[in-house]
This record gives structure tokens, sequence and C-alpha cells, in this order.
């Protein structure tokens, strides 16, 4: 990732006797206005929410893949409510969900991807999981195979669900 | 909002696609879907008709376990999922769960 600030400084005089000059380098990327020995970063509020999203997307996927790995080390204490069903994955697939999670990581913070993906993809684990644990889904997934077309809903309703198509 | 792909993978191209219920009580819990909620319905009907394979994040994506490996769910609405196995080189999207979004089998803290 490249450093925030490039770098162009500016003082708090510069800011009070010219501040077009400094409000229009700080349209270009942020700049840093020096007072004494204390400094400021001065950017565009765009840009700023987009760091803030970056950060928070981050500490989400730093800390679904610490929970991944203590669980591959079989670390006993129990991840958070979200990231539960680690404890019931096997290897494999929290070995898939951790290299998904960086590729993912990876994309964001080259810029190639926003970070909404990051929540995108622990969403749909989650998501998978609750799927793939469920006994409903199973028997669904196993039931026999009789194909018939799918109902059409942009057809009139041909009445009441009957209790004896259940079977 | 139907999502305007700008690109599609091979065999995932728009329309004609089949949707198949795996067996009558599947087709008997979709209907019961569409009874609660007609417009989710009707609105991803026509979206697994037209491009069952084109992710769209949190919504129509593939499922990660590998037990259900080539398996797609759809988000219909907050209550309600669509699990399929879509067969792009036939073009029938196998439906074999059409329903309530099953409840969490993890424990409330």
């Amino acid at each position: 990732m490249t450093a925030v600030f490039g770098d162009r400084l500016f003082t708090a005089t510069d800011l009070n006797r010219d501040s077009r000059r400094v409000l229009d380098a700080a349209c270009q990327g942020p700049v840093t206005i020096t007072r004494h020995d204390q400094h400021f970063a001065l950017m565009q509020r765009d840009r700023a929410a987009a760091l803030v999203r970056m950060q928070e997307a981050a500490s989400r996927a730093v800390e679904a893949l610490i929970h991944a790995r203590r669980i591959l080390r079989q670390d006993p204490a129990d991840p958070p409510a979200s990231l539960h069903w680690l404890r019931h994955a096997d290897h494999d697939d929290i070995q898939n969900f951790i290299d998904e999670l960086l590729d993912t990581f990876t994309s964001v913070a080259g810029g190639y991807a926003d970070p909404s993906r990051i929540d995108d993809v622990l969403y749909e684990w989650e998501e998978s999981a609750r799927m793939a644990m469920s006994p409903e889904v199973a028997k669904a997934y196993a039931a026999p195979a009789e194909p018939e077309p799918l109902w059409d809903p942009r057809l009139p309703m041909p009445g009441p669900v009957k209790e004896n198509e259940s079977a | 909002m139907t999502p305007e792909p700008f690109w599609q993978p091979p065999g995932a191209q728009g329309g004609d696609w089949t949707l198949v219920a795996r067996n009558r009580r599947v087709n008997k819990s979709w209907r019961e879907l569409c009874e609660r909620a007609p417009a989710d319905a009707v609105r991803w009907y026509e979206i697994l008709s037209q491009a069952p394979m084109i992710k769209i994040p949190r919504r129509l994506f593939p499922m990660r376990f590998k037990q259900y490996k080539g398996a797609w769910e759809c988000r219909v609405n907050a209550g309600d999922r669509i699990l399929f196995v879509p067969d792009p080189t036939n073009r029938v999207v196998d439906i074999y769960y059409a329903g309530p979004h099953p409840p969490s089998p993890y424990p409330t803290p």
C-alpha cells in the first residue's frame, strides 16, 4: 500500500495566508500542516472516509484470520458469534476460507476491490456454514430426484397449496 | 433491481435456463414462498432463468463448504432462500431447496 502522505508540507501560517493554495494541494492528495512540533493531516473527506472503511474492513479480516488460525491449531478459545461456525468446519474448509479472505484482502489493499468485498466474503462463508450444518438442507439435498418444472410465479396461483402435495 | 453484468462466464450467458424443482416437495415449498413474497419470487425466478451463475455479492453466490461444492445460494429476501445446482452444459437449474432460511445451528450466548 502506498504511503498516505507523499508528502507536501505547509505551515499553519500558509493555511492562514493562502488557504486556497493549501486546499488545492489537498485536492490532489493528503498534505501535512505543521504548527511548531504538531502535525495535522488535511485531505478530502471522501478519501478520509475510504481510509476509515479500509481500516475497519482490515480489522474484521485480521480478526477472522486470527480465529481461523486458532481453530486450526486446536486452540480451545471460542471465536465470536459471527465466526462460531469455524468450530464446525473441517481443516480443508477453514484453509479455503483463509485463502479466499487473504486473496480478497490483497485485492482490497491493492485498490482493486472495494473494502465491502471483505464483509461479502465473511457473510457468504457464514451463510454457507449455516446451510452446511442445517439438517433440513441436508435432507433436501439428499432427497430422491423426481424433477418437475418449477412453478412459474408469473402465472395465476393455482389455488392453495394442498397438504397431499408434500408426499 | 436486476444486475447488468459487464461480463459473463462461458456457459452462463443470459436467457433460457430451465428451472427445475428436484421433486414435488420443493415445488410445494416454492409455491408457499411465492405466496409469502410474490414480488421477490418473480424477480428471482427471472434472474435465475437468465443468469443463475452471475455472482451478486450476498444475494447470489456459490456455496463454500465442500459438501455442497457446485451448489449456489440465492438470498430471496431476509427470510427465504433458494439453493440450487446449476448445470451450464444443459442450462438447467436444479433447485433442491426453496423455503425459509434455516435456523442457526449455533447456540446463542
